[in-house]
This record gives C-alpha cells, sequence and structure tokens, in this order.
C-alpha cells in the first residue's frame, strides 16, 4: 500500500512539475510593490488623516453639547418618531411546539415564552415604538417576523398572528426555517379574517388537504367555491406534487389580467396544514406580483392554550413522532423497524406507501429538523445510502428532497449514476435523475441528459428530449460554428453540412432548403453533443417557423424536440 | 521549512525590505498559487489573484500582530482574494456555457494519456480544499503539520483527508487502467 502510495505521489510531483506561476507574475508583482508606498515609513501619515477626524468629531460634539445647553426645550422631544423605529422587529419562533421570542434587534438572545408572555412583551414594545401617524391611529410600525420550522402547523401560526392583531401590530412576516422572511401584512382594521373591500380584484386560495411531511399538492382553478364568498376566482390546492402545485399556482395567479398590484389573495388553510407549504404559498404569490394577501384566521387561543409551555397539536392533525432515539440510523434494525411501526399508525396518505417510502419520509423530516448537527448529517448520509436499495418510489422522493437541499454540491454524480439503466434505476427513477440534473445543474448537466437520449424506455426519452430542449439558451453564442474543432467527428459532420449550407445559404437563406442539411445532421444517432447543439441553436436563430418540406425527413421524436425549441 | 529564516525575513519585509518580501514570494509563490489553482477554474485568474494576495500582503505586513503565523496568514489573504473574485464574477456558474467550453461527453479521462496527466484530471476532480491538501503534501512535499496550519484544520483532518484521497485517486487509477 505504501509503495503505491509513493508511487501514487512521484505521478502527482511528476503531473505538477511545470505547475507554476508564470515568471512575468513576480515582475508584475515588484511593479505594483513600487508603487505602493510601504506603510511602516509612514506612519505619520497613517495616523494624520485618522487622527484629525477623531479631532474635529469631538470638536463638534463638544460644540453640540454647548448648544444644547442654550437651546430650548423642544416640546416633540420626547415623542418617537416612526423613522427611528423603521428597522425594528421582533422576532418569534417556533419549533417543535415551542415558542421564543428575540427582542427587537437581530443578535439578542432568544427567549423561551408562553402565548400570553409574548402578548405581554408585544404589548410593551407596541407601547414604546409608538404609532404610525401616516397610516392612521393605534397601528404600531413595529414588525414581527414569524419564524417556524417546515411541519409547524399553521395553527400555530394563526395564533401568533391572532396575538399580534390583538396588539395592533400588522406588519407580520413570515419566514420557513432560515429562510428569507415574505412580508404578509395583516389588513388594516386589525382582523385577520378576510374583508370584501370594493372595486378591488379578489382571489382567493384553499389549502385543503392537512397533511405533513412528503405529502404533495395539487392545483384546481374553479370559477367559485362556497368555502370563501366574494372573491373572483379561487384556487384550491389538493393532493398531488406540492412544489409543481405551486408552480402552477404561480403560473396561473401570473397570467390572471388583472391590477396585481392593488388584487388581494386570500389564502384559507387548514389549521393542520404545514407552515412550510403555507410559506412557501406566500412567497409564490409575492412573486407572481401581488402584494396584498390576506389569511383567514381562527378563533383566539383559550386561556390553557395561552398559558401552555408548548404549544398544543391542533386535534386533527397526525401526531409527531418523537422517537427514543432520534437517529434510527444508529439504532439499527430493530429500532428502525419500530420507528416504521410508529409511522404507519399516523393518518398520513402515506400510510400506504412502500415502508421505504415511510423510513425515507421520516430521514427527511430528520434532516429537516432541529436536531444536532452530526444527527443531522447521519440522517442525510443515511437517505444517500439508502438510494442504490431502496424502492422506485422513495428513490424518486430522496432525489427530489437532495435536489431541493443540496443543490449542486456533490449532487451531479448521485444523479449521473442515477441515469443509467439497471435494476436500482428503473425509468421513473431515470426520469426523476433526468428532471433533477435539469433543475439543480442545469445547462452544464446537458452533456449527461443528452447522452442517455438512446435510453430504451420512451418515457426516458421523452424527458431527456424535453430537458434539452428546455435547457437550449435562446440564442446562439458567438462562434458556434468556428468552436466546432474539438470534437473532429462533429467538425466534419458540420463542415460538411455547412459546406452546403453556405452555398444554398447565399441565395436561398434563410429557406427550408438551407436547413435541409442541417436537420439532417440530427439524424445521425451518433452525433456529438456539441454538433446536435450547434445545428439546434443554428435552426433557431435562421429559421421564422419549423421548417414544414423536411418534416418527413426528421425522426418523430427529434421533430417534436425541434418543434418543441420552436414553439420556446 | 526553515522557521527561523522565514521569520527573520518577515520581520525584514514588515520594516519595508523588498528584497526579503521577494524572497519570501520565492519561497511561498508557488505553493500560495497550487492552493488557488485548485479554487479558480481558469490558471490567468489564480495568476492575477496571486498578484493580489502578495501586493495586500505587502501593504498589510505592518499590522501583521505575529510574524510566526505569517504563513497562515498569507493563505487566508489568498483564498479572501479568491472569494473575492468569485464575488466580482470571475467564477460565474449560471453564466451560459459557450461551445467551445461545453464538455463533448461526460468526459471520462482518456485512456490515451500519459500517466501523470491522466491523475492530474483526477486530483482536478477532487474537491478544492481537498485537492490542496493533495498538492501541498505531495507536490510542495510540507508536513501535514503545516499544512493543517495554513488551512485552519486539524493536523489529523489533513492526514486522513490526504489518505482518502490518495486512496481514492489510487482506486480511480486502477479502474482507468482496467478500462
Amino acid at each position: 500500500m505504501n509503495e503505491t502510495n509513493a508511487r501514487i505521489e512521484q505521478l502527482l510531483r511528476d503531473a505538477y512539475t511545470d505547475e507554476r506561476p508564470a515568471p512575468g507574475v513576480a515582475n508584475e508583482v515588484a511593479a505594483r510593490l513600487e508603487n505602493h508606498r510601504h506603510p511602516s515609513r509612514h506612519a505619520i501619515g497613517r495616523w494624520l488623516w485618522p487622527g484629525l477626524i477623531a479631532a474635529a468629531v469631538l470638536l463638534a460634539v463638544a460644540l453640540g453639547r454647548r448648544d444644547d445647553d442654550n437651546a430650548p426645550a423642544d416640546p416633540l422631544a420626547d415623542k418617537p418618531g416612526p423613522a427611528k423605529e423603521a428597522g425594528a422587529f421582533v422576532g418569534v419562533r417556533v419549533a417543535e411546539g415551542r415558542l421564543r421570542i428575540q427582542r427587537m434587534a437581530p443578535g439578542k438572545p432568544w427567549t423561551r415564552v408562553t402565548l400570553n408572555g409574548l402578548a405581554e412583551y408585544l404589548k410593551g414594545a407596541a407601547k414604546q415604538h409608538g404609532q404610525l401617524p401616516k397610516i392612521g391611529p393605534k397601528v404600531s410600525p413595529l414588525r414581527v417576523v414569524i419564524r417556524a420550522d417546515r411541519l409547524t402547523p399553521w395553527l400555530h401560526a394563526q395564533w401568533i398572528m391572532m396575538v399580534c392583531a390583538e396588539q395592533k401590530l400588522y406588519r407580520v412576516e413570515l419566514a420557513v426555517g432560515d429562510g428569507k422572511p415574505v412580508p404578509t401584512p395583516l389588513p388594516l382594521d386589525l382582523d385577520v379574517g378576510a374583508r370584501v373591500g370594493p372595486g378591488r380584484a379578489r382571489m382567493g386560495v384553499i389549502v385543503e388537504t392537512n397533511a405533513m411531511g412528503q405529502t404533495a399538492y395539487g392545483v384546481r382553478r374553479v370559477a367559485d367555491d362556497p368555502r370563501i364568498d366574494g372573491v373572483d376566482e379561487v384556487f384550491v390546492l389538493t393532493a398531488g406534487d406540492e412544489r409543481a402545485a405551486l408552480r402552477k399556482l404561480k403560473d396561473q395567479l401570473t397570467a390572471v389580467d388583472t391590477k396585481r398590484l392593488a388584487a388581494i389573495v386570500e389564502i384559507k388553510a387548514a389549521q393542520t396544514v404545514p407552515f412550510g407549504v403555507v410559506g412557501r404559498l406566500a412567497a409564490g404569490i409575492r412573486e407572481a406580483g401581488y402584494r396584498r394577501i390576506e389569511f383567514y384566521g381562527t378563533a383566539l387561543p383559550n386561556a390553557k392554550q395561552r398559558a401552555a409551555k408548548e404549544l398544543p397539536e391542533p386535534k386533527d392533525g397526525w401526531k409527531r413522532v418523537i422517537l427514543p432515539d432520534p437517529d434510527p440510523i444508529k439504532a439499527g434494525d430493530a429500532d428502525e423497524a419500530r420507528a416504521l411501526a410508529l409511522l404507519k399508525q399516523l393518518r398520513d396518505p402515506n400510510e400506504a406507501a412502500p415502508a421505504r417510502l415511510a423510513a425515507a419520509d421520516l430521514l427527511i423530516a430528520m434532516v429537516h429538523s432541529k436536531a444536532s448537527q452530526p444527527a443531522r448529517r447521519a440522517a442525510f448520509k443515511g437517505l444517500v445510502r439508502a438510494l442504490p436499495d431502496t424502492s422506485p418510489t422513495a428513490t424518486a422522493v430522496i432525489l427530489r428532497f437532495i435536489r431541493d437541499r443540496l443543490r449542486d454540491e456533490g449532487l451531479l454524480r448521485v444523479l449521473v449514476h442515477f441515469l443509467e439503466p439497471n435494476e436500482s434505476s428503473p425509468p421513473s427513477v431515470r426520469v426523476a435523475a433526468v428532471e433533477a440534473l435539469r433543475r439543480s445543474v442545469g445547462e452544464a448537466a446537458m452533456p449527461w441528459i443528452y447522452a442517455r437520449r438512446d435510453d430504451p424506455d420512451p418515457d426516458v426519452r421523452k424527458a431527456v428530449g424535453a430537458a434539452l430542449v428546455r435547457l437550449l439558451p435562446r440564442s446562439a453564442p458567438d462562434g458556434t460554428w468556428s468552436s466546432m474543432a474539438r470534437s473532429e467527428r462533429g467538425a466534419a459532420a458540420i463542415a460538411r453540412a455547412l459546406a452546403r449550407t453556405k452555398t444554398l445559404s447565399l441565395a436561398l437563406e434563410p429557406s427550408n432548403l438551407a436547413a435541409r442539411p442541417i436537420v439532417a445532421l440530427l439524424r445521425d444517432d451518433k452525433l456529438p453533443f456539441v454538433a446536435w447543439r450547434a445545428a439546434c441553436e443554428w435552426l433557431r436563430a435562421n429559421l421564422k417557423e419549423f421548417p414544414v418540406a423536411i418534416k418527413g425527413e426528421v425522426r418523430p421524436e427529434d421533430r417534436a424536440r425541434i418543434k418543441a425549441a420552436f414553439a420556446k | 521549512m526553515d522557521k527561523e529564516r522565514n521569520e527573520r525575513s518577515v520581520r525584514a519585509a514588515m520594516g519595508g525590505d523588498r528584497a526579503a518580501f521577494a524572497r519570501l514570494y520565492e519561497q511561498y509563490g508557488r505553493a500560495v498559487y497550487l492552493v488557488l489553482v485548485a479554487r479558480l477554474p481558469r490558471r490567468e485568474d489564480a495568476e492575477d489573484v496571486l498578484q493580489e494576495a502578495f501586493v495586500a500582503a505587502w501593504r498589510a505586513l505592518p499590522r501583521l500582530a505575529r510574524p510566526d503565523r505569517f504563513l497562515p496568514w498569507l493563505f487566508r489573504i489568498a483564498r479572501n482574494k479568491a472569494r473575492d473574485h468569485h464575488r466580482r464574477g470571475g467564477h460565474d456558474r449560471l453564466r451560459p456555457v459557450r461551445l467551445h467550453e461545453a464538455p463533448e461527453t461526460a468526459a471520462p479521462v482518456p485512456a490515451q494519456a500519459p500517466e501523470a496527466e491522466r491523475i492530474r484530471m483526477l486530483v482536478e476532480r477532487l474537491k478544492p480544499g481537498t485537492r490542496a491538501i493533495v498538492v501541498l503534501r505531495a507536490v510542495e512535499g510540507w508536513s501535514a503539520e503545516d499544512v493543517a496550519r495554513i488551512q485552519g484544520l486539524h493536523v489529523a483532518t489533513v492526514r486522513r483527508r490526504y489518505a482518502r484521497a490518495l486512496k481514492h485517486l489510487r482506486a480511480n487509477l486502477q479502474r482507468e487502467l482496467r478500462t
């Protein structure tokens, strides 16, 4: 082993023998040093300006004090100005049912409180910070940032909002986990319920299911729904793919023809809906251009709930599982089985899903949880280890999670591995891997995706085609043709095509005839990626519409791909 | 590394001695450059940042409180400069890939390349931190303690990462040879 290591080290030394900065760099450094005075030689210069500035500041302070002594008392001096408090906020954090507050400055320690304690603190803080005269009496400028973990029931956030409304604090912001806060000010009548205003477009969003964990949502658009009155349109989130649903909802809201800045979107979510879903929903709605988001409220918390040290779970929610040892990877098979048994008792739509899926779900929840960092890291490693031998559905879920969580930190290798058809990568997994590569790695993943265009499964081929079309940049970069020399086959093929194209294009470009040799290239199964890409870019850049005359010459899958490129 | 001589050079450079600073560049310029090459995508970027780092070090030398910690301090400056370079858009991940830059396939290491070139390509696939450890230890011949000092890591961590990297390189090299 040592001998092999020594050989590797020798190889490394050989490989890097010539790796050194160009000699010119040393000269440049020397030249630049000439231009920079060495600070040690100019100590006086170094201290002169700071000294003068300090003296000036001291002088100004002294003069200011003397002026203050002589000036008459300002009758408004005691009243706090709104601008002064513009940045003041109270942080409220909910995790595992426990409520903590951070007092009006970043970096201050978090204190655990009950709802009563929160209300008391907010009352004092609101009094201290006065009111916003421009907006109306009794409205505090203080911001309240509600930060909760993803699985917190929506009810807890609703209660905190109700408490804020009681104390006339309307500037509420929601933040999921460590994410960016989304401003969701309460209505100015200080009621968190919906309020019908004349002449303003109103839309409603109903979050229907009460599932937690990885359970997902779909979106349905209806003209009217009895659960929300007085709105123009209603979107209902139902079981399905959560992220896709949120994206679709955002697209639909973007497409709505209304003055979005003035329109109001009302969200009615069940008490047990995860906070993460509502938080992301609010962020998506803001991204779609809407600025007014209103939430349907709930009954004020009763005295028992207000005094509770831990916020009680909603009645219809599913129980939070707290395992004796929160790390099933360390705990071994017996405890893992126990964890699965516990999971199966839950009233979760995933109940019927395979046990592996439930285990994956548990591990994902753990990675998201506030457990210690080693425990979360171990859970994450467990997820990655579970990838090769888990069921296809669970693999798809894990891949989706990893895509969201890691972006491209070492993810590429995992995903590329799953592109290969084998026992652990059935078509559904390969489709998920293609999609994950497209989303998380983007354009740089095109060669890997392109390499799978001859996959035996038609669904995978379709996903590959769709991903490539979506990743193809809109404009062809400069030097498209001249830079093809890197691939000999590609260069030769392109050169042949180009020779014919150029001759024809003198007279006919951009006719369909000019595109014929380029399109013919796409029929080559062994066409290198760069050549394929250049051909597609040329077609898009030079033709106004899909070339009808050459339709018959293109394979059906290529035709769909080119057509989609044009449609885009 | 001759620590006493280095410290003398550092003290002289702190007093404004350019020749002493040039000696420091001669001694550590390549090591800094190798670490930067491990962090930046292009050689030219690494050379630019190397310049920036040494000029910044020259300007900040009089403020260096502990001359015996010159080396970690210098590498920290270099790393910060590399980060600044990233921020300025020197390495924009979302930049559209131009055709002449796009890898043609999944870029397997070419089998006909000589062994040294092959191992170099394998090293370039390591994580930047590990790559820096490998080049400093194997190429520059630094001890694990020195590498740990400049990387701000524990010695055992450096040893472990180095051993793991060698194992990884060995395994990949063998696999390449087999295929």
